[in-house]
């Protein structure tokens, strides 16, 4: 697929729940001497250098907008960006021997609270919608006769209505699935102090 | 003020706290934090996600306004309705240190 012959992919899924595995996944990598370069979700893209030492941390961001100010306040506090992956942002920075600095872009239970909530809004409740508009057509199709058709249109409409099924159950799967990690994950925060 | 903006922010954490104990004058995020460093000996740190949330937050809020941007950096400072807000936190933080000392509020023990 790639021509460059350092350039290096992976195959890897990680579901909206699994940020904090994936940001290890990625520093791994960089320990095995491959540095993430770009992602569509599925394929990483890395390209092979020296073995060394990164921390990579993913953000949500909910407009979805690299604004200039956002990314500059991640390099001052020493964060190179790397890559934006719809509403995803990719950090990383070098970790330095000895220096007892906390390797997070979230300093504290809140702020961390705070990016759980996000992506539950921006990543999960949108898709709802979809879903329901899936779940009542095919309602319609296959337990109504409110688009009845015979011969091979009707047919077409039933396959239709299946496969849309199909997907809301997969889809309603994952959301449930994913929505229960983070709401165990805010849970574990909530529950420490205060 | 607000009774919501009161029960969000009072008790507020201490992240936020600092940032906008630091906005009293003009600022921008990495220079708080900075600051906060400095002012604590190293014990708070505040990390880029924290900042930038806490100061969209801060600001969308009305607690501090955005004054202008140089060097992409955004500068902020705290509003009267923020002042209002880091009053009355510093009473109750002033009262929880009383209390530990054993004092009382109003005098008597």
């Amino acid at each position: 697929m790639e021509t460059t012959s350092n350039i290096h992919v992976e195959k890897q899924r990680f579901y909206i729940a699994e940020f904090e595995q994936e940001a290890a996944w990625l520093s791994f990598m960089h320990r095995e001497g491959y540095k993430f370069l770009s992602t569509d979700g599925y394929h990483y893209r890395f390209e092979s250098v020296e073995k060394e030492d990164w921390c990579y941390q993913l953000d949500y961001k909910e407009n979805g907008v690299a604004e200039e100010d956002y990314l500059q306040m991640y390099r001052d506090f020493g964060w190179e960006y790397v890559f934006q992956y719809r509403n995803w942002f990719y950090f990383r920075k070098k970790h330095i021997e000895g220096e007892e600095e906390d390797l997070s872009v979230f300093s504290d239970r809140e702020s961390r609270l705070e990016l759980c909530k996000r992506i539950i809004n921006g990543q999960l409740l949108h898709l709802l919608p979809i879903y329901i508009i899936l779940l009542c057509y095919s309602y319609l199709v296959i337990f109504t006769d409110f688009l009845n058709h015979s011969g091979f249109f009707g047919g077409l409409l039933n396959g239709i209505a299946v496969g849309a099924l199909l997907v809301v159950i997969f889809g309603i799967g994952v959301f449930i699935g994913q929505f229960g990690r983070l709401n165990k994950m805010m849970k574990e925060l909530d529950g420490t102090g205060r | 003020m607000d009774d919501k903006l009161k029960r969000i922010y009072i008790p507020m954490t201490e992240t936020g706290f600092y940032i906008l104990f630091c906005l009293r004058d003009e600022n921008h995020g990495y220079n708080i934090g900075q600051q906060v460093k400095q002012m604590t000996g190293g014990e708070l740190s505040i990390s880029p996600g924290t900042m930038y949330g806490s100061l969209s937050k801060m600001e969308k809020d009305g607690l501090i306004s955005f004054l202008r941007e140089e060097d992409k950096r955004k500068f902020y400072r705290i509003t009267e309705l923020g002042n209002e807000i880091l009053k009355l936190e510093l009473q109750r933080i002033e009262r929880l240190y009383k209390n530990s000392r054993g004092e009382f509020i109003g005098g008597t023990r």
